[in-house]
């Protein structure tokens, strides 16, 4: 694997530790997993992204309802698998918008789609045609897999962080006009 | 009478996040899942004093829902506030140079958001 791709790995794991913690859930990352063979049910949400450049990728995560629920309780008794796919496609669009975010100041301008969700019984992902690495976490005691493929046009070279982010706020902030 | 708000995002937890923030004051929630459903709610509802809005939706986004609102001359000043992951510096410039009154990171604070729908929802009624 590249550098760069090594590098958004890192960041995908740090943003994913930081998404789940900034709703209270205690989170560990364990080592790296092969693709999830789920026997039981599963949501899988995913996004994808392009760059400037050409290079292109997506986000995929993967939860059992136990574990969305966890995350984050659906509103009233309902447990829907609509409302779970929704809690993880907007779980999904957080978590690349984070990695956005820590990308901005390195040079590099994530280009998002919108999340597209799926409820699965045996949930079997074929393997993408881009590099790609599975990421696991423990959240609230649940597995939470996240997967990330990137194609890259050119071995971009990552800015080192300016320290000074373009980001006009962060996270949970309010910018007022 | 309540005050009514809109609020624009594709996600079902979103709208009822924003909608038990705003819970806590009197306001009358409005709910659109895109841009383009948000264009028909707010002709169904031109009395809106607040519209909170995401920006990556599919079919239309928020900055061109934005855009699109503001040549309707009932809502060319109508306060709106953007709520999404989102924080590269030229869509922020976008939705200011829009008359947006406040770009929100997600996720957002719901005293925050329900102090800033107040205040804006104040000055839309002055
Ligand atoms: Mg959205």
């Amino acid at each position: 694997m590249s550098t760069v791709f090594n590098d958004v790995e890192r960041m995908l794991s740090r943003a994913a530790i930081d998404l789940f913690e900034a709703h209270g859930a205690a989170t560990s990352k364990t080592p790296s997993v092969e693709p999830p063979h789920q026997e039981t049910e599963c949501i899988v949400a995913t996004i994808g992204f392009a760059v400037a450049d050409g290079s292109r990728g997506a986000l995929v995560m993967v939860a059992s309802p136990a574990a969305i629920a966890a995350l984050q309780p659906p509103d009233g008794d309902e447990h829907s698998e609509m409302i779970l796919c929704d809690i993880l496609g907007e779980f999904s669009n957080m978590l690349l918008g984070r990695v956005k975010n820590i990308l901005l100041p390195r040079g590099v301008t994530l280009l998002l789609g919108t999340p597209t969700t799926a409820y699965a019984l045996k949930l079997r992902l074929s393997s993408p045609f881009s590099p790609c690495r599975w990421l696991a976490f423990v959240v609230n005691d649940h597995a939470i897999r996240v997967r990330l493929e990137v194609a890259l046009a050119n071995d971009f070279p990552l800015a080192d962080d300016a320290g000074e982010s373009p980001m006009a706020a962060r996270e949970g902030e309010m910018i007022v006009f | 009478m309540a005050s009514k708000v809109l609020v624009v995002d594709d996600s079902m937890m979103v709208r009822q996040q924003v909608k038990r923030a705003l819970g806590a004051a009197d306001f009358a929630v409005v709910e659109a899942q895109d841009g383009m459903d948000a264009l028909e709610k707010v002709m169904q509802n031109q009395d809106v004093c607040l519209i909170i809005c995401d920006v990556n939706m599919p079919r239309m986004g928020g900055l061109d829902f934005l855009e699109a609102l503001r040549k309707i001359p009932v809502f060319t000043s109508v306060p709106v506030v953007m709520l999404t992951t989102e924080a590269q510096p030229d869509l922020v410039a976008r939705a200011k140079g829009l008359g947006a009154k406040g770009w929100i990171i997600k996720p957002f604070k719901p005293e925050m958001l329900l102090a800033a729908a107040q205040k804006l929802a104040a000055s839309k009624a002055a």
